[in-house]
């Protein structure tokens, strides 16, 4: 088969010392900014792009992607444990893997998320070595009606984050959808809620959002009710996985894995949906789900296996097409381009040393981040044991930085001021934080994708229903509504016939 | 007599009309169109219009469903004004200052918001923090941002 | 006689210091570090092209140029930032066809006064885009056949673009406008994701930057039926100019250099030479070719004619096409 020996060609390149080498200090560069708050991937690798502009191709894009695999999985480690999500994926490994941390148990959640995205690393690049190109043929079917549907279908299971009053999260949804209108609208080009400031000419940005409503906010209520001197983390046991806690991770991250490799091959949001899509399913099929929001081992599995998994996918449209799917890539294919090697269909053909050795280096980067990271999770343990109140103060002080460093201007640092207000009095009113900050990444996507299929059918509704992709796509929307809709209703009558 | 029966719910249910409302009042410019040919104002318009109803029905059910009961809570203003302020007095300061001294004055203010706070602990920590961020964002990373900025003499630029 | 001898040696006096002095203020620049402003985020192509500018000029003058990136509202916030900051060449920034001179037109209000402008330093480099079509959506091989076949079936066909105002965007409105086609436009944010849905046959045709457009062409993917410079393109050598089609048509997205307004004509001189010398050189032009442009270089009046230029052209196209200002 030649696929050996594109495999060992890919091989001689990533494993090459000086490569392999590089790779190491990008994991471990990527880790090291990554565990910041308010630093997540994109961020880190646009501040760390111009140190790769002298390197050799290859190697430039080994660190990078190297980078990448240690920002993502630091922005894993701060949502675990400080509940900060540093990007769209990791909100969902904020909301169990933190209650884990409350409750002791940070260094299972840690490993678990190490483990898990190693194994749905490696299971990613061979689908990536094997199936790259049909993969992009499935890309290429979604068009703008395709993504409107799964959107639909994405927003219908984001309900399922919550585990409180099912009304409440869906009025979060629609205020995080309403939030996500801020800014020029893509169609006409007319600045929307803007109030003349050009800064929300881009609208509200994520990470600025999310640090003020998840990290600032958990700050306020923990400075609240301050009555020991440690409120973050209470005690902290069972630094390694139980033989238990194997047996019940083993499952969600084969499913996280599957979910994870499919969705990241979309460009757009497709990687940023498999962790919550990965989470949802869990928290149906799961024997535990009622443990799901108080710190449930699977809540945590699921969706960094997906994510992970997502993240390597995610090259596929950018390797195969030489279209980038997310910033992240944008960012790579401009390194590329710096390089000389502008990615087209024909990398694989004109360019096999560097594609394969791209591919061989996901899988090493991943083995390494494996080797970095579990000794390491001692280390973030023992920074949970320094007293709360000389740990907030760094927190704020690495937001605010965090903030700025992602234009670079202080505006953001005020968004996320202003959001951690906003954040808190939700939190008073027992509204859920996470449906918000879905319904405020999925807003602009639905609401492009949908106003881009009306313009291309001449204003005719039917394109959503005459694709048989998104039809089904939709179908399974209204499955899933019905799914989540039954219980509570039945619930409801319950409650009213007691009365 | 309808009695409120879940306070905060009925507050959420207000709160989440009141935002609805702000959002039709400041896109009342906007061109809605129709649902062919949709303008920038349909889709926050209609989803305006969705939380209102959501909101109502947040409102009905504080009438109907008791809520449960939960611990006291006590506010903690200072707590609340240092950590909301920080970042503001942080994005003020910082083109001014510059990174080092606007971080140290920052942690230093910010860290009295909790009760266990020293003046020895937080001066210290302030010291660390900003010798840190120096030594990573502006040394290592070169975030363009200046150790000590125009307002700090002989140091400044 | 020794008041004369006086009063001659102190003229002289005076004006040895007087040339010093004005000839000092260029001189001595630069005496520290310069920041060079980028108005867009890092990996794009001005931040690659304000990249390559900075590290020669680092080299040359012997003093640090700082890239930093201040992204936002189409190159409005990073604009504003060099608008506001000191004239003394000690912050300089990159500007683009659409910072420079669509923005003018396009947005009602801009950070920073639009009458005093810029002090233009030099063109770096011009980009053209090209005209792709999908084979299988589009059966047409020429600008002619693609023209006569909107003409046949007006509003039925679908033109991508990287988003409202942008100059590809508005490559397919002069077309429109030139040709009185009736098409119908669908934005997208920014352009990687236009052209996947090019590719994928959801949307018919667009113009986009010639490297990406390039490499999907060669693979078949695509069909280039024209390039919008007045010159073909080195990437795509085959491939006619749409001036040839339709004389007057021209549309690239440029680049260049600039200091705030008001910042002293000797560094204005001192930096655009540089620049040129930079461009001017091999191993540059090659790499700026490499990336599908062509490296420029021109004075700082030259450049300052052919903004006005452009400024002109693309408010008549955005005024003739109804587009809205934001």
């Amino acid at each position: 088969m030649d696929i050996f020996s594109d495999l060992w060609l890919g091989a001689a390149t990533a494993f090459h010392p000086v490569n392999l080498a590089y790779g190491f200090i990008g994991c471990l560069l990527g880790t090291a900014i990554g565990v910041l708050p308010g630093l997540g991937p994109t961020a880190t690798i646009a501040m760390l792009l111009p140190i790769t502009f002298g390197l050799q191709p290859e190697s430039a894009l080994i660190m990078l992607a190297g980078i990448f695999y240690g920002a993502q999985y630091g922005g894993s480690t701060t949502a675990v444990l400080i509940n900060l999500p540093g990007e769209s994926s990791s909100v969902v490994t904020a909301i169990d893997g933190y209650q884990m941390a409350r409750r002791g148990r940070a260094g299972a959640a840690l490993a678990t998320a190490a483990l898990g995205s190693f194994f749905a690393g490696t299971v990613a690049t061979v689908l990536l070595a094997v199936a790259a190109p049909p993969l992009a043929a499935v890309a290429l079917k979604f068009g703008p009606a395709e993504y409107f549907s799964l959107m639909v279908l994405g927003l219908v299971a984001s309900v399922a984050l919550a585990s409180g009053s099912l009304l409440k999260a869906f009025a979060m949804i629609v205020f995080g959808l309403l939030l996500g209108a801020i800014g020029t609208d893509v169609e006409s080009g007319t600045p929307r809620y803007v109030f003349d400031i050009p800064q929300l000419y881009d609208g509200l940005n994520f990470v600025a959002v999310s640090m003020g409503i998840f990290g600032l906010c958990e700050i306020l209520r923990n400075l609240e009710n301050e009555h020991e001197r440690s409120v973050g983390v209470r005690k902290v046991t069972g630094l390694m996985l139980t033989r238990d806690d194997f047996r019940r991770i083993r499952g969600p991250v084969l499913r996280g894995t599957a979910l994870g490799s499919l969705l990241g091959v979309l460009p757009g949001g497709g990687a940023m949906l498999s962790s919550f899509a990965a989470y949802a399913l869990e928290k149906r099929v799961s024997p535990n789900r009622a443990e799901f929001g108080k710190g449930a081992i699977e809540g945590v599995a699921a969706p960094e296996a997906a994510n992970n998994a997502g993240a390597q996918t995610s090259f596929i449209p950018m390797l195969t097409l030489g279209i980038p799917g997310n910033p992240v890539m944008a960012l790579m294919v401009g390194a590329m381009i710096i390089q000389g090697i502008t990615p087209g269909p024909n990398v694989i053909s004109e360019e096999p040393a560097l594609f394969w050795g791209m591919i061989v280096s996901m899988w090493s980067g991943n083995l390494m981040l494996v080797i970095l990271n579990l000794p390491l999770i001692g280390l973030w343990l023992r920074m949970l044991t320094i007293p709360y109140h000389l740990l907030f103060p760094a927190i704020i002080g690495f937001c605010c930085i965090g903030a700025y460093s992602i234009n670079n201007s202080v505006f953001d640092v005020f968004i996320m001021a202003g959001f951690s207000v906003v954040g808190f009095a939700l939190f008073k009113l027992r509204f859920e934080p996470a449906p918000l900050l879905l319904g405020f990444i999925l807003g602009p996507m639905l609401e492009e994708n949908l106003r881009r299929a009306m313009l291309i059918s001449q204003g005719d509704p039917t394109i959503f229903v005459r694709s048989p992709l998104s039809l089904s796509l939709l179908a399974v929307a209204v499955l899933v509504l019905g799914l989540v809709l039954a219980p509570s209703i039945n619930r409801k009558r319950d409650e009213a016939f007691t009365e | 007599m309808l009695k409120i029966r879940n306070g905060r719910d009925f507050v959420g249910g207000v709160a989440m009309i009141v935002v609805s409302l702000l959002f039709i009042w400041f896109g009342r410019e906007l061109d809605v169109g129709n649902s062919f040919q949709m303008g920038p104002g349909y889709f926050p318009r209609m989803l305006s219009l969705l939380l209102i109803s959501i909101g109502v029905l947040i409102i009905l059910q504080s009438l109907v469903v008791a809520s449960e009961a939960e611990p006291d809570e006590t506010a903690n203003w200072k707590a609340y004004a240092l950590v909301i302020l920080a970042p503001i007095v942080f994005g003020l300061a910082l083109s001014r200052l510059g990174l080092a001294p606007t971080m140290f004055l920052m942690i230093v203010a910010v860290s009295f918001a909790s009760k266990y706070a020293g003046w020895r602990h937080s001066v210290a920590l302030a010291l660390f923090m900003a010798i840190c961020s120096v030594v990573l964002f502006t040394r290592l990373l070169s975030l363009p941002v200046s150790a000590f900025g125009p307002w700090i003499p002989f140091l400044g630029n | 006689m020794h008041l004369k001898r006086f009063i001659t040696l102190a003229a002289m006096a005076a004006s040895i210091c007087a040339v010093t002095a004005t000839a000092g203020r260029g001189q001595d620049y630069p005496s520290k570090t310069v920041t060079v402003i980028v108005p867009f985020a890092a990996g794009g192509n001005t931040d690659a092209f304000g990249r390559l500018v900075a590290e020669q000029l680092d080299k040359r003058l012997g003093q640090r140029f700082i890239v930093e990136n201040k992204p936002g509202a189409g190159g409005n916030i990073g604009l504003g930032e060099l608008a506001r900051a000191e004239p003394d060449g000690y912050t300089i920034g990159m500007g683009t066809v659409s910072s420079n001179a669509i923005n003018q037109t396009l947005f009602k209000t801009l950070p920073y006064d639009k009458a005093k402008g810029f002090a233009p330093l030099s063109l770096i480099a011009r980009m053209p885009n090209v005209l792709v079509v999908n084979p299988e959506k589009l059966p047409v091989n020429s600008v002619q056949e693609l023209i006569e076949l909107l003409k046949k079936e007006p509003g039925k066909h679908t033109y991508a673009s990287s988003g409202v105002g942008t100059s590809i965007h508005l490559a397919g409105e002069l077309l429109a406008t030139k040709t009185g086609v009736k098409i119908t436009h669908v934005p997208y944010k920014g352009s990687s994701q236009a052209i996947m849905d090019v590719v994928a046959g959801h949307v018919d045709f667009m113009f986009d930057n010639i490297p990406t457009a390039a490499q999907q062409v060669k693979a078949g993917k695509l069909r280039a039926l024209a390039v919008t410079s007045l010159d073909k393109a080195s990437l795509l050598p085959d491939v006619p100019t749409m001036d040839s089609v339709i004389p007057g048509f021209e549309a690239t997205s440029w680049h260049g250099i600039f200091a705030p307004a008001g910042t002293p004509p000797e560094i204005v001189e001192k930096l655009s030479k540089e620049v040129q010398a930079i461009l001017h050189e091999p191993a540059m032009k090659e790499k700026i070719e490499s990336m599908g442009a062509t490296p420029v270089g021109n004075t700082s009046e030259e450049f300052a004619t052919f903004i006005k230029g452009e400024t002109e052209k693309w408010a008549e196209v955005i005024k003739a096409a109804n587009v809205p200002l934001q």
